[in-house]
């Protein structure tokens, strides 16, 4: 390719004879590379910061490091997948998924509850995902809405756009953008921006986790909020630690309204995983005179919480367990009875207020047409082919 | 602190224009609180290969 551009121009070509001249139409697909003894490479200055550039970023190459994964989920290892906060509901439920395509993904799910002060008596949400983008809608009984769209830019690009809308209720929208390169993360995102109201009003944050060696990576959120109004903004920084050890992840984080919030997560075994978490948040509360009722001044009050958890995972089940320092003992059981349905059990006992909560759910799994159907009840693979050992049709 | 130098950022809009946005901000709102499912379900119609129908879309029995 190089010889046939470079084989014209050195050929001398008798000045009339403009025809065989090679004059390119279209530009070339290739790029071309940097000259040698352009204008900016052979500047001192420029020459010196390019080579400082390629030096450093041979240098982080060479460390090995990966990408730390976000803040958000700097523990999720614990709070996400080992505790139950999350899983848990109270009364009964029954979720009722249906399944229309596998890729892209598209799915509705009608939630029926009873007796939970928390979930809606209904809700329906339809989900649709392919590979670059996923947008999904929830909308319940009350017609309160939420959505969300992420689009996927690239491999290291994603925008989130996150909806809350509800009736006689303040709306929410966030907007957030990941950037996610090989040895950082950088999130911003903001809550409710408006410059309507005399300069921007709402909440922006923005955070960077960067690995430093292989296991270790630290970073900090910068929080930035305003109000509608004359009140002032207010701004905070967070710093964060993450050690991942491959079977064993410790992170820690200091929060600036003065918490600090402590993790660790361990794999026990191969289905076996296990973590606790240690919170102490300092604070200050009003100190009002008992007699008067009047404010007398403030004292500092520092609250700590240690939760330990457990998560087993059985070859159709996967149980979960807790403990905390506040008294209360919690487990969840999802138990598949069958390829589509799976029965739900959660309870927790509170043992300092003497109060318990107790939820059963049923979750069944449906399709839209009759392969998606035989794939869910295990007797066809997602290709059509018939299971080895399925009964026979 | 709070004269002249917070204005150098706000954008100046009469308030006219601005109950217009404010208005037009409702209007999306709106649209975006009952037509996002519908928006979401058409999405999954579409690029469904055997196209179920609206009652099959919103019912949670199987449709086979």
């Amino acid at each position: 390719m190089s010889q046939d551009h470079s084989a014209p121009a050195v050929t001398p070509i008798a000045l009339g004879d403009l025809s065989k001249l090679t004059v390119p139409t279209l530009p070339s697909l290739t790029t071309d590379a940097p000259k040698a003894n352009g204008l900016w490479s052979s500047n001192p200055v420029f020459s010196y910061l390019n080579d400082v550039y390629i030096t450093i970023g041979e240098h982080r190459k060479s460390l090995g490091l990966t990408n730390p994964g976000t803040i958000e989920n700097l523990s999720k290892e614990v709070t996400r997948d080992v505790f139950l906060n999350q899983y848990f509901f109270s009364g009964l439920r029954a979720d009722l998924n249906k399944a229309f395509s596998m890729a892209p993904a598209f799915q509705t799910s009608h939630t029926l509850s009873i007796g939970s002060n928390v979930l809606p008596a209904y809700a329906f949400s339809a989900l649709y995902a392919t590979d670059d983008y996923f947008v999904q809608g929830n909308i319940d009984n009350d017609l309160s809405f939420s959505g969300r769209i992420n689009y996927g830019w690239d491999k290291h690009n994603i925008s989130k756009v996150t909806l809350q809308l509800a009736n006689g209720q303040p709306s929410m929208v966030q907007l957030e953008q990941d950037y996610q390169a090989s040895d950082f993360s950088i999130n911003l995102k903001t809550l409710n921006p408006s410059l309507l109201y005399g300069g921007f009003s709402g909440v922006a944050v923005g955070s960077l986790l960067q690995s430093l060696t292989p296991k270790l990576a630290v970073g900090l959120e910068a929080m930035y909020s305003k109000q509608a109004g004359p009140s002032p903004p207010e701004s905070a920084v967070s710093y964060v630690g993450r050690y991942n050890a491959g079977n064993w992840i410790a992170t820690a984080q200091v929060q600036a309204q003065g918490a600090f919030i402590a993790s660790f997560w361990r794999k026990v075994s191969e289905k076996v995983e296990a973590g606790i978490e240690t919170q102490i948040a300092a604070s200050f509360k009003q100190v009002t005179d008992p007699l008067m009722g009047t404010p007398i001044g403030f004292e500092p009050v520092f609250e700590g919480q240690t939760t330990i958890g457990a998560k087993y995972e059985y070859r159709s089940a996967v149980f979960r367990g807790q403990l905390d320092t506040a008294g209360r003992v919690s487990a969840f059981l999802e138990k598949r009875v069958l390829p589509t349905v799976s029965l739900l059990f959660s309870g927790e006992i509170d043992h300092f207020k003497q109060t318990s909560k107790l939820g059963l759910g049923l979750q069944f799994e449906s399709a839209g047409n009759e392969q998606l159907l035989m794939m869910q009840q295990g007797l066809i693979d997602a290709n059509g082919n018939p299971v080895p050992g399925a009964p026979q049709l | 602190m709070s004269g002249a130098p917070t204005n150098k950022y706000q954008i100046s809009l009469s308030d006219e224009s601005k109950e217009r946005i404010i208005k037009l901000l409702e209007y999306s709102k709106t649209i975006a609180h009952y037509g996002f499912i519908p928006f979401v379900l058409y999405l999954g119609w579409s690029s469904t290969p055997n196209k179920p129908s609206l009652f099959n879309l919103l019912s949670p029995f199987p449709s086979a």
